[in-house]
């Protein structure tokens, strides 16, 4: 599989790839667990954020894995789609299809992601330009909620304890899944496109704006006690406001939000198929295509909410391990070789 | 002609080749002291003409000039078989010497040829108002006028062995990719029917994916449209019985762009080419998403209206999908019909269709009023497209659509969007990505998609599906 990427498609695949799933669901447990600090927290986890960046752009170049690292990553990143898979298709059971059997939404999902990875790997490389207008909709849409924020809510700070803080981390781990992908695609970046400094730092504060306003505006909106019990509090936001034409405004946001995540999905498939090519040879569309039967197989057994809940939980810790330990042991075997 | 035959036998000979058709000319005559045979369709050759330059080639000859027979229409070529039933079948005449088996070729076919006036289905506002007809040279003439530089290059083929159809293919030689123009003649070349009628026959042959829905080259009738896309590094391609030409490779966002967007002012010719792309939307979208609204999320109408379109919709007896295909449906009729029928009567079609039949639909209570009101929008937004292959495309693609919205309303439409998506980001133009700039996505080019930028500046066709140095085409 051969590509070149210019920097922007770079950036928009690790954008997309972060914020696809997540960006609808990490902000009440954060919140939850460092109650109104949330807000500052999270800007100290965005530095720590551009500082894995930092370390990925120095160090990508020594980031060469075996066959069996290869195989490591597969798996993560097949629990990490089986997972946003189920919370999709469990958000839409919820919001739009209590009585359409699960296996029909997935499968249809699963087609989505099947076709762009059949096709050329630039068509999923690009597949991210279509939601490219919708970002800012969504923002727009969220900002009409402005003359109901209680600015109040942000304050008192600095309640929190160094254990919440810790766990509250932990949580904010979310809003890094697919932050690895840096370190595959990196080297398809167009050598004469700079990465580091301005760029990188621009898009740190694309990451970090997007997810900080998400927790400002729960925040803002609600009280920690309404957060408990508001799951996805952006979509709760939505349904709130109402403009001329559209009385429920939520309703288009969540088919947004799953157009969103399938692309999301299909990034993830893609990664898993081109680091499979990388150790494999050939039969790229049969793999192809046994993998995304896989994508829809798997998800019909987590049956319940607390299934879904219980792989997100772990999905934290087998994040940390994939995107802290294993490139750190990686990089500096292969460091020590090169000396 | 190994033997010396007798004039006679030669005669009857071509008059067996030709099959003894009525309007063939065969006839011997006196070439100063030997006999020659001239041939020739009495239907596509003046005779008074065909004497004049006879006579003109006689005194030549017989001024002992040794390229007697070479003028600016004549040619002289050793006889063959092949070569005299490609001349006369041409329009060319043949005069066969059998002493010397020669042949004398003077080209100067007569067609009937309309006036290049302005094709019905691409007018303008300002800007040329001239066409193409059914006559590669007079096209030619036409684009020429305009470009008169050296550079311009024809190509010409025949293909098809029962039809020998002409087809010619025309660029620019210091902008056009050459790789390209090798490839087009590849194609040309490998086109193995024995009956090439049509151009847009022609087109299935060139196509790169020929089950998508999208056009993949540009049909136009207009020279100022042609060398617009001649001078950006694209071919056109010709046939001598066809006004249309073809134009590749292309992408999506041209089958948008008019030469009036250029002939008006710039935040004219901008807006304009926006409220286009919009209509793309529309008329794709917006029967779907009625369906959709209706069928399954009739709770984000606000509460006033939601009351206007469920009373409207309560009294109509079937679902939204049967009564938005119906509509559609009679609309596709009036459409057709208008097209078979002579002018006049094509538009009295349009009003007694619209107008009449409409409004009786509704009060018969087949479909609701505010449907009628969005396919009637639906259509006005098709009909906005600069090119017909386009409006065609777009008109079928919204059934898709529509038939996904009626079976999971939004979700249908999200997904259909998707693949719609994928779909057009996998389609190629002779190689060439046909979703430019999304696919290889390169911001800097969008403003010229959307925008009518001050100051015609040169647009090459992106190269490559991916992004790199060689990205785009032409030699610069």
């Amino acid at each position: 599989m051969t590509f070149k990427l210019s920097r922007i498609q770079f950036f928009l695949i690790m954008f997309i790839a972060q914020t696809g799933t997540v960006s609808l669901s990490f902000q009440t447990p954060f919140i939850n667990v460092v109650g109104r600090d949330a807000w500052l927290i999270f800007i100290g986890v965005g530095i720590f954020h551009y500082v894995l960046l930092l370390l990925y752009e120095k160090n990508y170049k020594y980031f060469v894995l075996g066959p069996f690292g290869s195989w490591l990553y597969k798996g993560y990143w097949l629990l990490i789609i089986v997972s946003f898979i189920s919370y999709i298709d469990y958000t839409l059971a919820v919001w739009a299809f209590p009585d359409t059997p699960q296996i029909v939404v997935i499968s249809i999902m699963v087609g989505v992601s099947l076709y762009a990875n059949l096709s050329r790997p630039e068509t999923v490389i690009n597949l991210s330009v279509i939601l490219i207008p919708l970002i800012p909709i969504f923002y727009l849409l969220l900002l009409l909620a402005w003359p109901e924020f209680v600015w109040t809510n942000l304050f008192p700070i600095g309640e929190v304890d160094s254990s919440r803080l810790l766990k509250g981390i932990l949580t904010s781990q979310f809003t890094f899944i697919g932050i690895e992908l840096f370190l595959f695609f990196r080297k398809h970046v167009d050598i004469k496109q700079k990465i580091k400094g301005l760029p990188l730092l621009i898009y740190q504060m694309f990451w970090l704006v997007f997810f900080l306003s998400s927790v400002l505006f729960t925040l803002l909106y609600f009280s920690l006690e309404e957060i408990k019990m508001i799951p996805e509090p952006a979509m709760y936001i939505l349904k709130s406001q109402t403009v001329t034409f559209v009385e429920r405004i939520d309703l288009f946001f969540i088919y947004l939000w799953m157009m969103w995540s399938i692309i999301t999905i299909s990034l993830f498939a893609f990664t898993t198929m081109y680091v499979h090519q990388l150790h494999a040879n050939g039969h790229k569309k049969r793999n192809t295509i046994i993998f995304h039967i896989l994508l829809v197989l798997l998800p019909l057994f987590l049956h319940s909410k607390e299934h879904v809940a219980i792989i997100q939980k772990s999905l934290v810790y087998f994040h940390l391990f994939f995107a802290i330990v294993v490139p750190t042991v990686v990089i500096l075997m292969n460091r020590r070789k090169k000396k | 002609m190994d033997d010396m035959v007798s004039t006679d036998s030669l005669i009857l000979y071509i008059k067996k080749i030709f099959h003894n058709s009525s309007d063939l000319f065969v006839e011997e005559t006196k070439w100063q002291d030997r006999t020659a045979v001239i041939c020739y369709y009495t239907v596509m050759t003046e005779g008074a003409q065909v004497n004049l330059q006879l006579e003109l080639i006689r005194k030549r000859a017989s001024d002992g000039l040794i390229d007697w027979g070479e003028t600016a229409i004549s040619s002289v070529h050793a006889f063959s078989v092949s070569t005299l039933t490609e001349s006369v079948s041409s329009g060319f005449v043949a005069v066969i010497f059998p002493e010397t088996n020669l042949l004398l070729q003077i080209k100067m076919p007569k067609f009937a040829m309309r006036s290049p006036n302005e094709p019905d289905n691409e007018h303008v506002i300002r800007g040329s108002h001239d066409g193409f007809v059914e006559g590669f040279d007079a096209n030619m003439s036409l684009i020429r006028k305009r470009l008169a530089i050296p550079d311009l290059v024809v190509q010409s083929l025949r293909i098809g062995n029962d039809t020998k159809t002409h087809i010619n293919y025309v660029y620019i030689e210091s902008i056009a990719d050459e790789d390209v123009v090798a490839d087009v003649k590849k194609r040309l070349e490998s086109i193995k029917s024995n009956k090439v009628i049509s151009i847009g026959q022609v087109e299935d042959y060139l196509e790169d994916s020929v089950w998508s829905p999208f056009p993949q080259f540009l049909n136009t009738e207009r020279p100022d449209r042609v060398v617009a896309n001649l001078l950006e590094g694209k071919i056109a391609l010709f046939t001598d019985s066809s006004p249309t030409a073809l134009i590749a490779p292309v992408n999506f966002f041209s089958f948008y762009e008019s030469p009036d967007d250029y002939n008006g002012r710039v935040l004219v010719g901008s807006f304009y080419r926006l409220l286009r792309m919009l209509s793309f939307m529309t008329a794709i979208f917006l029967p779907a998403f009625y369906i959709a609204v209706i069928g399954f999320h009739s709770d984000i109408i606000p509460l006033e209206l939601g009351k206007q379109v469920k009373l409207a919709v309560n009294d109509i007896p079937y679902r939204p999908i049967f009564e938005a295909l119906l509509l559609e449906l009679f609309i596709e009729l009036i459409r057709e019909s208008a097209i078979r029928l002579p002018t006049p009567i094509g538009q009295t079609v349009g009003i007694v269709g619209g107008l009449v039949i409409g409004n009786a639909i509704v009060s018969a209570g087949l479909v609701s009023n505010f449907m009628v009101i969005v396919v009637a929008m639906t259509a006005i937004s098709s009909f906005v497209v600069p090119s017909w292959e386009m409006n065609m495309t777009i008109r079928i693609i919204r059934f898709p659509f529509m038939i996904a919205a009626s079976l999971f309303g939004f979700f249908g439409i999200a997904i259909g969007t998707l693949v719609l998506f994928i779909h057009l980001m996998n389609v190629s133009s002779l190689k060439q990505p046909y979703f430019s700039p999304i696919v290889p996505f390169d911001p800097s080019r969008f403003k010229d998609v959307f925008f009518r930028s001050p100051y015609v500046r040169l647009k090459k066709q992106q190269k490559t599906f991916t992004h790199g140095e060689d990205k785009e085409g032409g030699n610069r």
